[in-house]
């Protein structure tokens, strides 16, 4: 099958669903399949070749924060050739929503349409008032995929209609056979993420950090991502602050060892997250996880059965629910194996026959994708130049 | 056309006459031709000030400018109308594309001599009558392949079984997979007839008739639980 997938960000910026995306690409290519990527890049981007670049994005603020987006006559003339040149049984696109290359794509292409909705983000005004627009474009959708019950949910609430559910993938073997790093292993909390972005949680982990030390006095705590790392620390005692190391951005293999050495794997997030890739990531490796209650975590670790849930923003439950885990080791191995049996819905293996499944559907007796001749105001009066 | 009256009649006799032999035979035949309609124009009103246009003109134009607006608006809607329309026909043949995938295999599976006799009675009765449904009972029928599929395969020994049986593998597989894709292309179905409705009841849709002969748009209602031991998927 002849599929292309279209990216709404920047691919040399990393981020869940460019990974989403990558991963997904190289597994449907493993099977056999063709697949061509149209992702915003830098033209001086070394790109895997299955890539196709739709020139620089442009950071433009939006919703609440600077995202880099692609738009404009170039971004649309480039577009219309990847379909055009392309000839695809379906093309998949990711956030047709976002005012970037998906929305594009979406208006520029007729035929099988696959969408996946990443966000879920609550209703606002921007999306109430940019409804008539989106809507034309939107309906060309033949398929429409949420990543999590949630992100459905806010799908169904902003745009009406529905979508099934397919959840993002994760190599679990990947994880499932990294090698743990001694340093790393003994009584050790992990975290990883952004440590400058409030909305990954650092600071309501840092408040019950003292708590945690004060019933294990030999925790340690390890916390991956980027950001400032004295401004992080700035908040605990001075004597704790050995406690924490800082391991800066981590290699996938990096990651994936830390996450097979360490006891508990905390996620304090606090919002904003559609589906939580990195608890799979943690639940794959086998590390017992104890995530915040948010809608979407309560989902993948299944209401609280393969992973602890614990108050979202409440620092004293998340300590108490800690200690209790790292004093309990038979309750950590009980985790660690209904972790690894739940993940197994979350392999590639499952995700993608599922997402094969999806295309196979639309385009079951559908012409192939093409550059819609509709939608311009020149080739309505017959002054297009193809 | 447009261009050609706006402008002012004194100013435009003036400069045609003033650039008229520097120009080629050709563009000269043409503002000749301008020249004559605009002093017609002209010689109704007032052609002395700068002001050139009588109010009517100015109302015509605007009016046959907002015709024109409006009319590539709704041939725009009819065309987002009409796709829609192929949209629904293409679901909808994927849909019955899927149910009848299905009734076969299990029908096949009925047949095979794998399952014990009640079972196999059951299948075969739910399948034959799913594919023998008159349009108005189609639903009601495949509700009922359901339910007879939940209560054979409920239990993931039964599924065992299927699949210890040469050939078994496969076939375990296929309704395995038809089973899933059912909910799906109703999904994707529902969804499409969920947006031609959407349009089709919008005031200039049905004040100017854009949908024209074409039926009104039907949801297929069903119930399509798959078997918890051939589909155990999270949220779908």
């Amino acid at each position: 099958m002849k599929i292309g997938i279209v990216c709404p960000y920047s691919w040399d910026v990393p981020g869940g669903v460019q990974f989403h995306i990558r991963d997904l690409a190289e597994h449907l290519i493993r099977l056999g399949h063709e697949v061509s990527v149209l992702a915003p890049a830098d033209d001086e981007t070394p790109l895997p070749p299955y890539v196709v670049s739709a020139g620089r994005a442009v950071p433009v603020p939006y919703n609440g924060s600077v995202a880099r987006l692609n738009f404009g006559f170039l971004s649309a003339a480039r577009v219309r050739r990847w379909l055009h040149d392309g000839t695809f049984d379906v093309i998949h696109i990711h956030e047709p929503a976002s005012p970037s290359l998906g929305l594009l794509s979406c208006w520029a292409a007729q035929g099988p349409i696959v969408a996946t909705f990443h966000t879920s983000n609550p209703r606002s005004r921007a999306m109430i008032a940019a409804y008539p627009i989106l809507q034309p474009a939107l309906e060309k959708i033949s398929a429409r995929i949420a990543v999590s019950e949630y992100a459905r949910r806010t799908l169904v609430e902003h745009l009406g209609g529905d979508a099934v559910v397919i959840p993002n993938g994760v190599d679990v073997g990947f994880f499932d056979k990294a090698e743990p790093k001694a340093e790393w292993q003994g009584n050790t909390i992990g975290f990883i993420g952004r440590i400058d972005e409030p909305r990954k949680g650092l600071p309501v982990l840092m408040a019950a950090f003292p708590k945690i030390v004060a019933a294990c006095p030999d925790v340690r705590l390890l916390v991956a991502g980027r950001g400032d790392e004295e401004e992080a620390v700035a908040s605990l005692p001075k004597e704790m602050r050995s406690r924490v190391e800082f391991l800066g951005m981590v290699s996938d293999e990096d990651k994936a060892r830390l996450l097979r050495s360490i006891d508990v794997y905390v996620a304090p997030n606090t919002g904003g997250e559609s589906f939580g890739i990195i608890l799979v990531e943690a639940m794959s490796a086998g590390a017992p996880v104890l995530a915040s209650d948010l809608d979407a975590f309560a989902q993948v670790l299944d209401q609280g059965a393969a992973g602890e849930l614990f108050a979202n923003e409440d620092a004293d439950e998340l300590a108490a629910a800690a200690v209790g885990l790292l004093g309990d080791p038979e309750r950590r191995a009980e985790l660690r194996e209904r972790g690894s049996a739940h993940v197994r819905r979350f392999d590639w293996s499952t995700v993608g026959a599922d997402i094969l499944s999806v295309y196979e559907t639309v385009t079951h007796g559908a012409a192939a994708v093409a550059a819609d001749e509709r939608s311009g105001f020149r080739s309505r009066f017959g002054l297009a130049r193809d | 056309m447009f261009s050609l009256v706006g402008v002012p009649p004194d100013e435009a006799r003036g400069e045609t006459e003033a650039r008229g032999p520097a120009r080629s035979p050709g563009s000269g035949r043409g503002t000749s031709h301008g020249r004559q309609a605009v002093g017609g124009e002209g010689g109704a009103g007032d052609d002395t000030d700068g002001v050139a246009l009588p109010p009517v003109t100015v109302t015509l134009i605007w009016i046959v400018v907002a015709l024109v607006a409006i009319g590539l608006y709704l041939s725009w809607t009819a065309g987002r109308l009409d796709r829609l329309h192929s949209r629904i026909d293409a679901s909808r043949a994927a849909l019955d594309a899927q149910l009848l995938r299905r009734a076969s295999v299990t029908q096949e599976l009925a047949t095979s001599g794998v399952l014990d006799p009640a079972a196999s009675i059951v299948l075969y009765e739910a399948a034959h009558a799913a594919r023998q449904a008159e349009e108005e009972q189609r639903e009601v029928a495949e509700s009922e392949l359901s339910a007879a599929l939940r209560a054979v395969f409920g239990e993931v020994a039964q599924v065992e079984a299927v699949r210890e049986v040469p050939g078994g593998e496969d076939a375990a597989e296929e309704l395995a997979q038809a089973v899933r894709r059912v909910p799906m292309a109703r999904r994707f179905h529902n969804d499409s007839v969920r947006a031609a409705r959407a349009l089709r009841r919008h005031r200039k849709v049905r004040w100017f008739r854009l949908a024209g002969h074409a039926p009104f748009p039907l949801a297929f209602e069903m119930d399509d639980e798959p078997p918890t031991a051939l589909a155990d998927r999270p949220g779908t």
